[in-house]
């Protein structure tokens, strides 16, 4: 493949040659390859436990999932680490990160284990959206539970969770009261999935209850 | 006169295309983790870093910074295709946007050509190895970034071009012709600092 490939081109002068080998002969200062590992080493940390934070720091914060800059390269904002520290590292690289999530331990796997390590961490971001819109809904605050499911939904329209958040959206639709959206939305979700575990929970959520109508 | 002999120019050109061969083709699949890749590739990285132009100071950051990208797009690399032009893809979309912020936060001042060529007064064997660097970078500042990167790779780097294209995704053509580009204008500007120096 590369055989002949300079056929096609002049050769550089000899001087020219010589000259662009004796350039850039010096190696790096002492020193700074160790404290190198050392960074790597707290940037990969960093950018493991990212994974399972960013993800809702940004819901939290209302951050679109959008910010990847071209050909899904993660490094805008990464740059101009001058003095960085782990968690430093891990708040710039929370600022970028987006889809494909990071492979929960990647030092060690192969490519198959890769592909299993991404779906894990999909699905561990998946859970973490519904757990936070639980949790919302535990605290009364539908509007936030809906705000959560509303990026899940953005995010995984096809997730592996999407039952279940169909599932809580009813729930919340019930307890802000409006029972014939709770029942509506149930009667679609049985239709879409008439076997699912989610409709013992559906069924009990779309129940009149005293004092409602 | 013809003594049967090759021409130096003629072994020069096919040592070259040899070495180009060899890094192509040498697929290193003996690492197991970004450590790994680290500890071999880290002085590499480096000399790779400060031919395409970053400064010295910000070199650490860079080289940091590429292996922190290389770690999360490691899952997505063929084994089976040398490391090296890969990494080094990396470290020029790294450099790249590097570049960019810099234009963004003040604006490039012109190069420090003062530094340079007070030395180049003796045949080009006497320079020392830092003359020779002060030089080649101000000849290489003479390129815009995609010319350097492609001069860069292929003379320094001594990659071919097919796998310079398939490093920064660009056609083998492209390579091609920015490489002429590059060549003319660092043969020019040396031709130029020879004669008035």
């Amino acid at each position: 493949m590369s055989q002949g490939d300079d056929e096609e081109l002049e050769p550089l002068g000899p001087e020219v040659t010589a000259l662009l080998g004796a350039a850039y002969a010096s190696p790096p200062p002492a020193g700074v390859k160790d404290r190198g590992r050392s960074r790597l080493r707290a940037g990969i940390a960093a950018s493991a436990a990212i994974v399972a934070t960013a993800h809702s720091a940004r819901v939290a914060a209302g951050t679109p999932a959008t910010m990847v800059t071209a050909k899904g390269w993660l490094i805008a904002g990464t740059l101009s680490l001058g003095a960085a520290i782990a968690g430093g590292l891990a708040i710039h690289h929370a600022r970028v990160w987006v889809r494909p999530p990071a492979p929960l331990a990647p030092s060690n796997l192969g490519h198959d284990e890769h592909q299993v390590a991404a779906v894990a961490s999909t699905l561990a971001l998946e859970q973490a959206l519904l757990r936070e819109a639980r949790q919302a809904i535990a605290a009364a605050d539908l509007a936030a539970a809906n705000r959560l499911l509303d990026s899940h939904e953005q995010r995984f329209p096809q997730g592996a969770l999407t039952e279940e958040r169909e599932t809580l959206r009813i729930i919340i639709a019930a307890r802000a009261g409006n029972l014939a959206s709770a029942r509506a939305r149930a009667d679609v979700f049985r239709r879409r999935f008439p076997n699912s575990i989610q409709l013992p929970v559906i069924d009990h959520a779309t129940l009149p209850r005293p004092g409602r109508r | 006169m013809r003594d049967g002999s090759a021409p130096q120019a003629t072994i020069q050109r096919a040592k070259a295309t040899l070495v180009r061969a060899v890094n192509d083709r040498s697929a290193d699949a003996s690492w197991t983790s970004i450590e790994d890749i680290y500890e071999a590739e880290f002085e590499n990285l480096w000399r790779s870093l400060r031919r395409l132009g970053v400064p010295e100071p910000q070199l650490e950051d860079a080289v940091q910074e590429v292996f922190l990208v290389a770690h999360l797009r490691l899952h997505t690399f063929d084994r089976s295709r040398p490391l090296r032009p890969w990494l080094f893809g990396i470290a020029v979309r790294v450099v790249a946007e590097m570049r960019r912020r810099r234009r963004r936060d003040r604006p490039q001042g012109p190069a420090a050509e003062a530094l340079v060529l007070e030395a180049l007064v003796g045949p080009e064997e006497a320079l020392s190895a830092r003359q020779a660097q002060a030089l080649v970078d101000e000849a290489l500042g003479v390129l815009d970034f995609d010319q350097r990167t492609v001069m860069v790779m292929h003379d320094l780097e001594c990659l071919s071009a097919p796998t310079i294209a398939e490093a920064l995704s660009l056609s083998v053509n492209t390579v091609y012709s920015r490489l002429r580009i590059a060549r003319g204008k660092v043969t020019a500007f040396l031709r130029r600092k020879r004669e008035r120096p």
